[in-house]
């Protein structure tokens, strides 16, 4: 991937990278001890509370969610990324202009504009 | 309807980080960008 990612002026989907923490990746103790000691389900339950608490903040504030994605990817720039296409471009751009002067979970949040629209097509080049 | 997915209360929507709660996430950002807030997420 070159990271020269193209930032659309308009488009459905938005983009808030590293929003979500996977407490799977989190890295080992000092004394060789793994970080992470949730159990299969504890995980997933914290990545489906994650999801609702986004998914259901959206529509509510921002306009109908067609689809949502969160990155699963280690590298750096896609690790806990979050992509919401809306229904319109004007809930994109009402989302983009408001989350970024919120918090959520102790971190200011950048959102952008993303040029993706197929998810099954979206990859890194 | 969609509201009443929302099974409990958000624990982390709007909450700073600790000791920043006078400032707007617009501000932080801005404020860490300069240097006078270390942010290791804000490069």
């Amino acid at each position: 991937c070159s990271r020269l990612h193209n930032k659309p002026t308009f488009s459905q989907t938005i983009m808030i990278p590293n929003l979500y923490h996977n407490p799977a990746n989190a890295p080992s103790l000092p004394d060789g001890r793994p970080g992470c000691t949730m159990t299969e389900q504890e995980l997933e339950q914290d990545y489906d509370d994650f999801y609702e608490d986004i998914f259901v903040e959206m529509v509510d504030k921002y306009g109908i969610v067609e689809e949502m994605n969160v990155c699963d990817n280690l590298g750096e720039h896609l690790i806990g990324n979050v992509y919401i296409k809306f229904s319109n471009e004007d809930s994109a751009d009402k989302a983009v202009a408001e989350l970024n002067n919120r918090w959520f979970n102790g971190m200011a949040i950048k959102a952008e504009l993303s040029p993706v629209t197929d998810f099954r097509e979206a990859h890194c080049r | 309807q969609l509201k009443q997915l929302r099974t409990k209360k958000s624990k982390f929507w709007d909450k700073p980080p600790m000791g920043f709660e006078h400032l707007t996430p617009l501000q932080y950002k801005e404020m860490a960008a300069i240097g006078q807030i270390m942010d290791p997420k804000i490069t």
